[in-house]
């Protein structure tokens, strides 16, 4: 037991608590910016603060606080925490928090390059985006954020564990130079700067680039709708994304096609949503969450399968503000034989959304874009100014096809990410889509 | 060390070198209690963050801090000013005039400190107000409450001597009643400053979420199509907020809409305002983060579009008055252009007048939330409602989009009905902070989508 660990220990019974935790965390994200007329702005932010957490009788209770605040010993956060677990309910299957654990480097994370966050790094970072977009295009804007995230957990069970996380991500549009329309707009997220790059290259071969030269304007239609990997793919799965850590009680009823498989594994190299061990300490696990259109046991922190009295899945993620909720940590969405060109090649009459507009309304089932392409008969005919499609999010059973392709996408939209969706392209029939 | 001192103390460490430097402390104990049929949950935290901004020839620097040592506080400082220094940021125009309209003496509001909660007495109070809304629905509904409570200190200091110290209270109960598929979620937040509110609810807490909910269980899909609407003031008040957007001098529509300026856009019955002076209510701002005193804005004044919304760099770059709409959720985020308190003043109609001169339309009772796209079109999401029949109420409808452009929506405005009523509300233009808004029964006819 490392002498942390010793000291919680001893805490323990001098505070008439059973078990202790402590999670402290550190963080330093930069933001720089810059729009279409090469304008620039950027941002700082520095985190620091902690959770503590006892356990009195099987009832957990948590209280957390940053370095700035008037709290200033952890025997003070101690008492808090314990006065608020005599209002939490019973864990009647409570197993206490785990103990030490082995970890293992999952290589990706805390990369060399990027955890030297520092103005000038993130300023030459920031050059080589710009370098690449002005290889195929004239006019762009690009916000870059990249930050490190240092976290150290320590219980009573005789856990000690530390690590750094380093991530960063670019958004990117690129315009029209004469229209000022916006040809492509995408979003990269990379736990290092090799990953950085090949993403990077990858949209450069993008082809709609030319296809956006034409403009149609078509009448409203019934037809297909493709959204490749991207934050679009994000929203329509989230229903789904979400029902995966809810019991089978509170889960919402789901019409999930039988096609749709998927599983979550955050012990996976190189993926935001890695780390060696969940953020309570506990491994992680590969979980088969959906397999052939059924839902299985849902994703679970100690909190929650206290309660089912069942085993932990390794998925607690939480910061020192917010207590450990349970999230998908890397969810991978099973995609089919066939790639995305045939998608197209196979779509009559239809819409290629290259992105949702960010402001698509959480609560509807609306989608909006600006992104949009015309396909008809297998073809990518050109650009379309704007599509909006109602989709019932709930029920997929309009969801007909998965491309092969598949590509990481952050769902925290914080720049220290957690979560990644790895989905295919996916591919809808029989929507109304207005134009 | 008086906090307002050491604000003083970092904002003119630089000020023989910068054109303008500013700091904002947020100081916030939370509470979050959830309370269900078999279990009791509470957490707190505690927190406290600064932000620190510079301006000087155009550029801006921003770095913000959890780490209140002085090491820590320079830290932030040097980055933001080595930000300027490179050249690094880029703002509209020289600063000058406006920076020079932030110059006041201090103006200290409420020098209280945030209280920690009593937890044994709240949850006792609020368990009994859950027992008391389960007492209206059967066994077969789950009913879970959420209650918020953020005690919130707030301290100001620029190096043009401007100082305030503003408290306040945010609290906020939700109820979420679900049964089957079928959910029901409703929430009032309210504001303390210095004393408590109206009650959150106009009526008894659980024969109100009992009517909503079985009106709810017996509605069906609405009508499609263009119609006349009648809108509740809380949905008035949603239009107002998302209408409101538009005159955002950050929301890109200025250029456009500044050829509309003194002109009349809609009828003379309709005034559309922003303002922050009213502290029982969400959005309270006698000062911005940018130490602006507020300013009352008439957007529409009697159907001619006569304001904008601006912070000190959008006033400067559009030749606007700055009306001190420069807002931030927490230290962590600069402060852009947001909105506060956003209504529409009361006209002459009467409700029921409304109703029985329409021959078919939609009586929108709840509204939850809205979206103003980047078409510049604005969308309603309307969770309740109840359609009119020949100039009668008829069936309870729900889930359905209410459209339009926003100024073919204003110039749709048919009616305002005599009083406003002003809602608690939060909005998430990138970030999320506490508003209101309201109006009167507004009559209109819009798109609606069902």
């Amino acid at each position: 037991m490392t002498s942390q660990s010793e000291s919680l220990a001893n805490w323990s019974s001098e505070f008439s608590v059973n078990e202790i935790e402590i999670f402290k965390q550190d963080s330093k994200t930069i933001f720089l910016e810059t729009d279409e007329k090469n304008h620039l702005d950027s941002q700082y932010c520095e985190r620091s603060g902690q959770m503590i957490r006892c356990v009195v009788s099987k009832r957990l209770g948590s209280f957390s606080y940053n370095k700035g605040s008037d709290i200033n010993s952890d025997e003070k956060a101690i008492r808090c925490a314990r006065s608020l677990a005599s209002f939490s309910p019973v864990l009647p299957h409570w197993k206490g928090f785990p103990g030490s654990s082995k970890t293992r480097k999952i290589e990706g994370i805390c990369d060399d390059e990027f955890a030297r966050v520092d103005l000038d790094y993130v300023r030459r970072l920031l050059d080589e985006v710009r370098l690449m977009l002005s290889s195929f295009a004239r006019k762009y804007a690009i916000k870059l954020g990249v930050g490190t995230n240092q976290i150290h957990l320590t219980n009573s069970s005789g856990l000690s564990w530390e690590e750094v996380f380093t991530h960063a991500r670019v958004n990117y549009t690129v315009f029209d130079p004469d229209t000022n329309e916006t040809i492509i707009a995408d979003m990269i997220c990379a736990t290092n700067k090799r990953d950085f790059e090949f993403q990077l290259k990858l949209r450069e071969e993008n082809n709609l680039i030319h296809a956006s030269q034409k403009r149609f304007h078509p009448d409203n239609f019934t037809g297909e709708l493709i959204i490749p990997p991207s934050i679009g793919t994000a929203f329509i799965l989230s229903p789904l994304i979400q029902s995966l850590t809810m019991n089978e009680r509170d889960r919402p009823y789901l019409k999930i096609p039988e096609f749709m498989t998927a599983v979550d594994d955050g012990s996976i190299d190189c993926l935001s949503g890695s780390s060696t061990l969940d953020m309570e300490g506990v491994p992680h696990k590969r979980n088969e969450i959906i397999s052939h259109g059924d839902i299985g046991p849902s994703l679970k922190n100690l909190e929650t399968c206290s309660v089912e009295n069942t085993d932990p899945t390794g998925n607690a993620n939480r910061s020192y503000s917010f207590r450990p909720i349970a999230c998908p940590t890397n969810l991978f969405i099973q995609g089919s034989h066939k790639k995305s060109s045939n998608l197209i090649a196979e779509t009559r009459r239809g819409v290629y959304l290259d992105q949702i507009d960010l402001v698509s309304q959480p609560m509807s089932d609306m989608v909006t874009s600006r992104n949009a392409f015309l396909i008809e008969h297998g073809n990518i005919r050109g650009k379309v100014p704007k599509v909006t499609v109602q989709i019932d999010r709930f029920d997929l059973s309009k969801l007909c096809e998965l491309g092969g392709e598949t590509r990481p996408i952050n769902l925290s939209g914080d720049i220290l990410p957690s979560q990644t969706l790895i989905a295919p392209t996916v591919k809808f029939d029989d929507l109304y889509i207005r134009m | 060390m008086d906090l307002l001192d050491f604000l003083g103390r970092i904002t003119s460490e630089k000020d023989t070198k910068m054109d303008f430097v500013e700091s904002k402390l947020f100081e916030a104990s939370t509470s979050n209690v959830s309370i269900s049929q078999d279990s009791t949950n509470v957490e707190s935290t505690v927190s406290k963050g600064i932000f620190i901004r510079v301006l000087h020839n155009s550029f801006e620097g921003f770095a913000s801090t959890e780490n209140l040592s002085e090491m820590g506080v320079l830290r932030a400082l040097e980055f933001a000013t080595k930000m300027v220094e490179a050249g690094y940021v880029f703002s509209p125009q020289k600063l000058e005039s406006s920076v020079a309209k932030g110059a006041h003496a201090c103006n200290a509001v409420n020098n209280e400190m945030p209280s920690d909660i009593d937890h044994v007495a709240k949850v006792r109070e609020l368990r009994r107000e859950y027992n008391n809304v389960c007492g209206h629905f059967s066994e077969g509904e789950n009913i879970k409450m959420y209650f918020s409570q953020v005690n919130q200190n707030q301290y100001y200091s620029n190096s043009l001597g401007k100082q305030y110290h503003i408290s306040q209270t945010l609290i906020g109960t939700y109820y979420d009643v679900t049964r089957n598929s079928l959910r029901l979620f409703e929430g009032r937040n309210r504001v303390v400053s210095g004393e408590m509110s109206s009650e959150s609810f106009s009526e008894n807490v659980g024969s109100f979420l009992a009517r909503r909910f079985r009106e709810l269980s017996i509605s069906t899909s609405s009508p499609s199509g263009q119609m006349s609407v009648i809108t509740s003031p809380e949905v008035s008040g949603t239009l107002a907020h998302e209408l409101g957007h538009i005159f955002e001098a950050d929301s890109g529509k200025v250029e456009y809409l500044r050829n509309h300026l003194d002109r009349q856009i809609c009828s003379p019955e309709i005034s559309l305002i922003d303002e922050g002076n009213n502290s029982n209510f969400g959005g309270y701002c006698p000062v911005d983060d940018e130490g602006v005193d507020c300013k009352k804005a008439l957007l529409i004044d009697s159907g001619y579009l006569s304001d904008f919304l601006t912070n000190r760099c959008t006033a400067e770059q559009f030749g606007l008055p700055c009306t001190g709409n420069a807002r931030t959720d927490c230290h962590l985020r600069k402060p852009v252009v947001r909105m506060r308190q956003t209504y529409f003043e009361g006209g002459s109609d009467c409700l029921e007048d409304m109703i029985s001169e329409c021959q078919s339309g939609i009586l929108v009772e709840k509204a939850a939330g809205g979206q103003n796209g980047p078409d510049g079109r604005l969308v309603l999401r309307c969770m309740l409602g109840r359609t009119i029949e020949s100039g009668k109420l008829g069936k309870p409808v729900q889930n359905f989009n209410l459209s339009g452009n926003p100024l073919e929506l204003l110039s749709a405005i048919q009616g305002l009905t005599k009083n406003k009523v002003l809602f608690n509300d939060k909005c998430g233009k990138d970030q999320i902070i506490t508003i209101a808004h309201g109006g009167p029964f507004v009559k209109l006819r819009a798109e609606v989508q069902g």
